[in-house]
């Protein structure tokens, strides 16, 4: 940080992490859906919302004043304490991810020497949230949506895994401010096309997003985890989702796209530029192709995904040794 | 096995770039949408919108004998007719016309079955009212459903 | 472990009769053993409305605003049926310009109809984009249909003898840019549908042998999928189509994805015959002079069109009176939804979906 005086205190450090990080959630979480809204509708041929404000943009306020003057129902013989608990175990792993994320050169909550493996174990206990929601909602079908969301979450934990090696193999460092620092020349992006591409996949099928987005299927039989849910604590599963959204390309960015590297503007915006440059791909993603079936998820996981990543480490590290 | 195998990669990959720049192109296209209710729709020549009595220019008065083939042909009853015969004529006159929108399927027979075009369409749609009752229009003594 | 064998694997599942894929109000109870289907049973009548006993009370006349409310997706095309069962009991023949526009109006129901069932299809599966592009299709041909009969889909436009109105100068230059974009748009529907994934999700999924077709009783697209050639338009010829040059287009192997093209392949055709019709529209009378009060002359009429879906059949029974004694419809919908129960079993839940779509019913004909 940079001001001066009472701020460069560690209680000024935290406030402002604090500030900074609800600032970029809430922002991210009003835009996305936004975008999200426009640009499926300029895909279909259509507008997208119009009337809530210019171009719509307040939409998703109105809706999150929807959603908090929802009565919030509680089934009968659900498990309470995890039924109430579910919603904000999905969500709070988000924020806590946004510690490490390097905004900038100078904005970074936290610049742990770990920070790429913390990043994606944190991501990993969101999958406990959702299995604590479909299991205490006391309902056949959320409950086989949460298995197959979870099989699906800890199937594709391996191929980015394994596209994120290539990386760390090529800078030496778990630390994300070096990564992003290693590419101040070339983008990452142009040696390692095979895993970024992995990455971005495997990120989708994380997020239930469709082509691989089963578990929230609304015209399968199946309704999803999180069907017994109104009002603020459904928000909340929504918000988690879009924050991961953000989350996931945050990363695609520093490790594939160069992080704040660019030349005329302040890094901060080539940042948010980048990052919503992916966003807006994976939004294309979800708007042109219908969903796959779940054992072709897995299929696709095991026997190409994993397979591929393997194959290009394995080239990486030759290359790399021979150089 | 593992001919199919790269097959499949092949036609996946081809696909699948075929695809996203065919919903890319659509993106950039211009959208379709008429924001309703602020543009409304060019409504054609022979739309068959709710009934009304056509006004003699002349008269100003309604053109309808009561000859009764309009509640007849109706094959949803939506029309009741009031008839009564005056004083002093053989002629049976109409005293009130009532259309029931809520049953009205807007097929036109009663208009295309009336001896002497009383009976019209007007372009009127937006028939949406609060409660039953209000959609039972009395057509001989207004023009049509004040919107 | 001799006690694990007694416990039973499978449950039911119900497809109920509120669902956002069954096409309406239909309902399948499965039985189904972790992802795999057993047994299917189908469970109809939630949309029966008793027209057939209704048609018993009503005249001839007004019945016909009821034809098209069986299906409104095409409703043309079940007008045409009734309306060629009754000038067959009169002996009336329309005027061919009336016949050439009939044409016309029930292609462009059938291409309608088509649009319609590839939007849901892909939307069960998944795919939200297609179905707002061929609904921007569909739409064009619902504002032709207001040009001309006055509604955009339960249009009430047959009528003894030939149609209710003649087509107007603004419909044919409507008609002119329809054609010049629906084969780009069509093109590009196929592009952005047939990538990996739905042809993984389709191909080689319920499998209908030519055997079935005959054993069932199947007719349209569903049997013209397997290769069987049965089509009314070139089987029983009616109306002025073997004045017309068009193709029937016919799968291989039987599967949801010939079935699916089978119908692409359809809208194309449907789209060249709306071109010829067009070219070849002589000038004359639109309709014939038919009487007032209809009534049939005693005895039974049948009279069979081609629907979106397959043999659409109208019998009458009259007994020379203004109402029928006896009127029934012969729906595709009904024959074509019988092999439901065979194809589903051995397959998974998500297939059902799919299967589901790939034989287009509409509930509302199959329960009447």
């Amino acid at each position: 940080m940079e001001f001066t005086g009472l701020l460069n205190t560690f209680l000024g450090k935290v406030i402002l992490s604090v500030a900074g990080v609800m600032i970029v959630f809430t922002f991210n979480a009003l835009i996305a859906v936004w975008l999200e809204r426009k640009i499926s509708g300029h895909i279909q041929l259509r507008l997208g919302p119009m009337e809530v404000g210019p171009h719509g943009l307040l939409q998703s306020a109105a809706d999150g004043l929807k959603l908090i003057c929802k009565e919030i129902i509680t089934p009968q013989g659900v498990d309470k304490k995890l039924f109430a608990m579910a919603p904000y175990m999905v969500f709070f792993p988000s924020l806590l991810m946004f510690i490490v994320i390097p905004f900038s050169d100078k904005l970074q909550v936290q610049d742990l020497n770990i920070g790429l493996l913390y990043f994606f174990s944190i991501s990993c206990i969101a999958t406990i949230g959702i299995f604590m929601a479909g299991w205490a909602s006391n309902n056949k079908y959320s409950l086989m949506g949460a298995v197959r969301s979870i099989a699906q979450s800890i199937a594709y934990e391996i191929p980015i895994i394994l596209s994120i090696l290539s990386i760390v193999i090529l800078t030496q460092s778990l630390r994300l401010s070096e990564i992003v620092k290693a590419q101040s020349n070339m983008w990452f992006i142009v040696p390692q096309f095979v895993p970024f591409i992995i990455y971005l996949i495997s990120a989708i099928a994380e997020l239930n997003r469709t082509p691989f987005d089963i578990p929230e299927a609304e015209s399968e039989l199946v309704a999803g985890f999180h069907t017994e849910y109104s009002g603020m604590r459904f928000a909340i599963f929504f918000m988690a989702e879009y924050t991961n959204m953000f989350l996931v390309s945050a990363m695609a960015t520093t490790l594939f796209l160069g992080g704040w590297n660019g030349p005329v503007l302040p890094p901060v915006v080539w940042f948010f530029i980048k990052t919503y440059a992916i966003v807006f791909v994976i939004i294309w993603v979800r708007w042109t192709f219908p969903r796959l079936r779940p054992d072709q998820l897995m299929n696709f996981c095991w026997k190409f995904l994993t397979p591929l990543a393997l194959i290009n480490l394995l080239v990486t590290t030759f290359i790399l040794k021979l150089l | 096995m593992k001919a199919s195998y790269f097959e499949k990669v092949g036609i996946g990959i081809k696909t699948v770039i075929k695809g996203m720049k065919k919903s890319l192109a659509y993106f950039f296209k211009k959208p379709v949408t008429l924001q309703y209710p602020h543009q409304k729709k060019v409504i054609a020549e022979r739309y068959r919108g709710s009934i009304r009595l056509t006004i003699n220019p002349e008269t100003g008065k309604h053109k309808c004998i009561a000859c009764t083939n309009c509640e007849k042909i109706c094959p949803a009853f939506a029309i009741t007719l009031k008839i009564e015969t005056p004083e002093g004529s053989k002629k049976k006159e109409l005293k009130e016309y009532y259309v029931d929108l809520g049953k009205c399927i807007y097929c036109g027979l009663c208009v295309d079955s009336c001896p002497v075009d009383a009976i019209e369409h007007s372009k009127v749609y937006e028939v949406a009212e609060r409660s039953k009752e209000n959609l039972i229009l009395r057509l001989d003594t207004i023009g049509e459903k004040n919107v | 472990m001799e006690e694990m064998k007694d416990i039973r694997q499978d449950f039911y599942v119900n497809m109920g009769p509120q669902h956002p894929s069954t096409h309406g109000v239909l309902r399948i109870v499965l039985r189904v053993e972790g992802e795999r289907v057993i047994s299917s049973e189908t469970v109809l009548g939630y949309a029966h409305r008793g027209v057939e006993k209704m048609a018993e009370s009503k005249t001839y006349v007004q019945m016909m605003p009821v034809m098209d409310r069986f299906d409104y997706v095409s409703s043309m095309l079940y007008e045409w049926a009734y309306v060629g069962a009754m000038e067959r009991a009169l002996g009336i023949t329309p005027p061919e310009r009336a016949e050439f526009i009939r044409v016309i109006m029930g292609e462009l129901n059938r291409m309608a109809s088509h649009f319609l069932w590839v939007g849901a299809f892909l939307l069960d599966l998944g795919a939200f984009t297609p179905f707002l592009w061929v609904f921007d299709a569909r739409e064009r041909i619902l504002d032709m249909f207001e040009e001309v009969t006055g509604q955009r889909m339960t249009n009430n436009y047959f009528k003894i003898g030939g149609v209710h109105y003649d087509i107007t100068p603004e419909f044919l230059k409507m008609v002119d840019d329809f054609l010049k974009m629906i084969y780009e748009r069509m093109q590009d529907v196929e592009v952005l549908i047939e990538s990996i994934i739905f042809l993984e999700r389709v191909k080689d999924l319920g499998f209908i042998t030519k055997e079935d077709v005959f054993n069932y009783g199947l007719t349209g697209p569903v049997a013209r999928g397997s290769g069987v050639l049965v089509d009314t338009r070139k089987t029983e010829p009616y109306s002025v189509y073997e004045k017309i040059n068009f193709e029937i287009p016919l799968g291989t192997k039987g599967d949801c994805y010939d079935r699916y093209r089978v119908r692409m392949q359809e809208i194309l055709q449907s789209a060249k015959i709306v071109e010829q019709a067009v070219g070849m529209l002589p000038e004359g009378p639109y309709a014939e002079k038919a009487p007032k009060v209809v009534k049939l002359p005693e005895g039974e009429y049948y009279f069979a069109v081609e629907s979106a879906r397959g043999l659409l059949g109208v019998y009458l029974l009259s007994d020379g009176s203004t109402k029928p004694y006896r009127f029934k419809l012969r729906v595709p919908s009904f024959a074509n939804l019988s092999i439901i129960d065979k194809l589903l079993p051995g397959n998974k839940i998500s297939d059902v979906v799919a299967i589901l779509g790939s034989v287009d019913i509409v509930v509302p004909e199959i329960d009447r």
